[in-house]
């Protein structure tokens, strides 16, 4: 009789303290879902002012996206609970509004910020939108979802199955993932540039966090694969929806190469290596989309980077015209990092934002003063001048103390604009010409100029500009007739 | 006074013999050295690899190399890590039986309760031990490599020793009812394996009931439980997480104490199953 009683207290005890296992387990998972929602909670805070918040372009039969809505139902309740956050330049949108106090905390990468998101992320106010992210999260609806929250929703079935191939790696797909990267590797050094770029896809879908593989991925898709690629003549381009922009073949790898960045953000938001390859490798250099260059390398700038970061940042808000920023951007750099090997050229780019500025303003007076009369006109006129005047000097400055190319090409564009204005076109052209070989980044500007000023005075244009102005006038008119066959 | 001390003692006797005999197997030695080569050769596997930073330029990439490394080294701890966590703790006891040793020490004035503790915490010890040697050389690279302290890594090896904990606690039970290491070696490795796929419960239990059989109604229930009740060995995935923890990720120090008492949890249950199986024995 002694046995079963014993048997069957033991039997109460084992059940008991499985039961207790089951409700650890819960508490566990709960923590762990509550993990994967303030993770989305940043990535999507990240990517809503970037617009990297809805899939504009859905495959086929694929279900319908809940991100932005579960944003809003998170930012609504957010928005009274978090406190003001510091003010920033980056604070309001295109259109000068407002963004959200989550976004502008998550973009000010306010670290006391964040371990308040995770308490609203894990406690109850949030509650009804976290169950709504698990439901979605199963059912796959959630586009700028991260992989990284549950590797095995990438594999799973259309009706969301967890068991999928990573557990056939029993949680060891990281290190599938480094086996493929080796082979990678391998296929490199053997020149097989197209072997690789399935396998770098393997290895992010294996591991998304390989940040490396992003990182290189695109870089073949906007370098290597485009180096021995013809440039699409701009007629022959077609149209991109996704991307808003008109695309040849070489065009279109670059786009591909921006997808793969920006998919590698969106699983890791918070890595400024990332965006550094999308706003310099790619935006910058390739695309020379110099505001979209500039908002990326901003992001860059977010969380930790290195410090050329901050140069192509500030060259880029320099191309895209925001001489201001550029300015501030260079008189910060210089303020950080006065023993760098690089403050002369932070010194040297602050004369030229100057310089720029000064340029700009007097456009600006000169445009003013045709649209005025009397003293008021003169007024602007003469405020043209010595902003002119200002601007020569700096440029002056440059080429005679440090004999910078790009202020000398500005030296003498201002030069070929005096003469363009007294109708000395033979000496403009002549000018420009000169100055556009002085420095790389005045050559399309002066090539244009120089196009401009010879139709003006109606001279004969070379056979390469004469093919400039042809292609020109044949894009314009290819995008107009698809614009008009579109609009049918 | 003496009663707690003596108690305390012979356990303490039976832990250290039990870690002395366990540190002298083949087996063990051999799983150990195969991981700190795998170990050491996981810095020559990323020696080669290289990175294009721009055209034509080649450039052997840290990030990549210390990435690979740690991967490797996680894995590696993983593995051989829970193949010492289940062979030993299938051995120590059946092999006492097979060797009739148990009889010798049970006929002294030790209780069966006291010498299961002594050989559970004995294992442990072993375990434990093993996992710092390979941890400790998987620090020391990260090291070298990194320039700083790796201490996160400190967390994740704690981690691991507690999923083993749970691995080698069940085993332990399993093998209380053999004679031989074999079959509780199989059923740890099985534990092991099954504990990971424990997931796998959930999508068994949402897929039942589509033929309104009650036997796939029941089918579903009975997962919902099984899901409940067994480990879940995937939560301590955290281990491998934190070693690529970034500085906003969310505090890990609630998540780290709920998995502690989770694996203390499980580790209870098994080595209640243990004593329960261990006195039914007839010896």
């Amino acid at each position: 009789m002694k046995r079963p009683a014993s048997n069957l207290i033991f039997s109460l005890v084992v059940v008991g303290v499985l039961c207790l296992g089951a409700f650890q387990g819960r508490r566990v998972a709960d923590l762990r879902e509550s993990d994967a929602f303030y993770r989305w909670i940043l990535t999507a805070a990240k990517l809503a002012p970037l617009g990297e918040l809805e899939d504009l372009t859905p495959e086929p039969n694929a279900p319908d996206m809940k991100d932005d809505e579960l944003f809003e139902a998170v930012v609504a309740v957010t928005e009274n609970l978090l406190p003001e956050p510091a003010a920033t330049d980056e604070d309001r949108d295109g259109e000068g509004g407002l963004y959200p106090k989550l976004v502008r905390h998550v973009y000010n990468d306010d670290q006391a910020a964040d371990v308040l998101i995770w308490k609203l992320a894990s406690g109850d106010s949030l509650e009804a939108a976290r169950k709504e992210f698990l439901d979605y999260r199963g059912k796959g609806q959630l586009f700028s979802l991260g992989t990284q929250f549950d590797p095995a929703a990438m594999y799973a079935s259309k009706e969301g199955s967890p068991v999928s191939l990573s557990n056939l790696f029993l949680g060891f797909r990281i290190m599938a993932a480094n086996l493929v990267w080796l082979k990678v590797d391998q296929f490199y050094h053997q020149g097989m540039l197209h072997r690789m770029l399935p396998l770098m896809d393997v290895c992010v879908r294996l591991d998304p966090h390989f940040v490396d593989a992003y990182k290189v991925g695109a870089w073949y898709l906007a370098y290597n694969i485009t180096a021995h690629m013809l440039g699409t003549p701009e007629p022959l381009k077609w149209w991109d929806e996704k991307h808003s922009a008109w695309v040849g073949e070489k065009e279109e790898y670059y786009y591909r190469g921006v997808d793969f960045l920006l998919d590698g953000i969106r699983k890791n938001p918070r890595d400024s290596s990332l965006y550094f390859d999308l706003g310099y490798m790619i935006y910058f250099i390739k695309l020379r989309d110099y505001a979209n260059a500039a908002r990326y390398l901003g992001n860059a700038l977010q969380y930790e980077h290195e410090i050329f970061v901050r140069r192509m940042y500030n060259h880029a808000l320099m191309r895209s015209g925001q001489y201001e920023k550029s300015l501030a951007g260079w008189q910060d750099y210089l303020e950080k990092f006065p023993e760098a090997k690089t403050a002369d050229v932070a010194r040297r780019y602050i004369e030229i934002n100057q310089g720029l500025i000064f340029e700009r303003d007097a456009e600006e007076a000169k445009a003013r003063a045709l649209t005025l009369d009397g003293e008021e006109g003169k007024a602007a006129e003469e405020e043209a001048e010595r902003l002119y005047q200002e601007a020569t000097r700096v440029w002056e400055k440059l080429r005679d103390e440090e004999q910078e190319p790009y202020a000398i090409a500005r030296f003498n564009r201002a030069k070929a604009l005096k003469y363009w204005e007294q109708k000395r076109y033979h000496e403009a052209v002549a000018i420009l010409d000169m100055a556009r070989y002085d420095s790389n980044d005045f050559w399309d500007e002066a090539s244009n100029m120089i196009i401009a000023i010879k139709q003006e005075a109606d001279m004969p244009l070379t056979l390469s500009e004469k093919l400039a102005v042809k292609r020109q006038e044949e894009a314009e008119a290819a995008r107009k007739l698809r614009q008009q066959k579109s609009q049918e | 006074m003496t009663a707690p001390v003596n108690f305390l003692s012979s356990v303490w006797t039976i832990a250290i013999y039990t870690w002395r005999e366990g540190i002298r197997k083949k087996v063990l030695i051999g799983f150990l050295i195969l991981s700190i080569l795998v170990l050491f050769g996981a810095q020559f596997m990323t020696a080669f690899l290289t990175v294009p930073r721009s055209a034509g330029e080649l450039e052997t990439s840290i990030d990549v190399q210390l990435k690979m490394v740690k991967d490797i080294c996680v894995t590696v701890i993983s593995i051989f890590g829970a193949l010492i966590a289940i062979f030993i703790s299938a051995s120590v006891v059946p092999s006492e039986i097979e060797n009739k040793v148990v009889y010798t020490v049970l006929s002294k004035p030790i209780r069966r309760f006291q010498y299961l503790i002594g050989k559970f915490l004995g294992v442990q010890f072993i375990i434990i031990v093993n996992l710092a040697l390979m941890a400790g050389l998987f620090f020391v690279a990260l090291w070298v490599k990194e320039g700083v302290l790796p201490t996160l890594l400190l967390w994740s090896a704690l981690l691991t020793y507690f999923e083993f904990l749970i691995v080698s606690s069940f085993t332990f039970a399993v093998s209380c009812a053999c004679t031989s290491a074999v079959v509780p070696t199989i059923l740890g490795l099985f534990i092991y394996i099954t504990g990971n796929l424990t997931e796998y419960l959930k999508d068994v239990e949402r897929r039942s009931g589509q033929t309104a059989l009650w036997l796939d109604e029941w089918t579903g229930k009975l997962a919902r439980w099984l899901y409940l009740t067994l480990p879940n060995l995937k939560h301590f995935s955290l281990k491998t997480q934190i070693l690529f923890l970034e500085p906003n990720d969310p505090p890990r120090d609630v998540q780290m104490m709920a998995l502690v008492i989770y694996a203390l949890v499980y580790a209870l249950a098994g080595y209640i199953i243990a004593y329960w199986v261990f006195r039914r024995r007839e010896m």
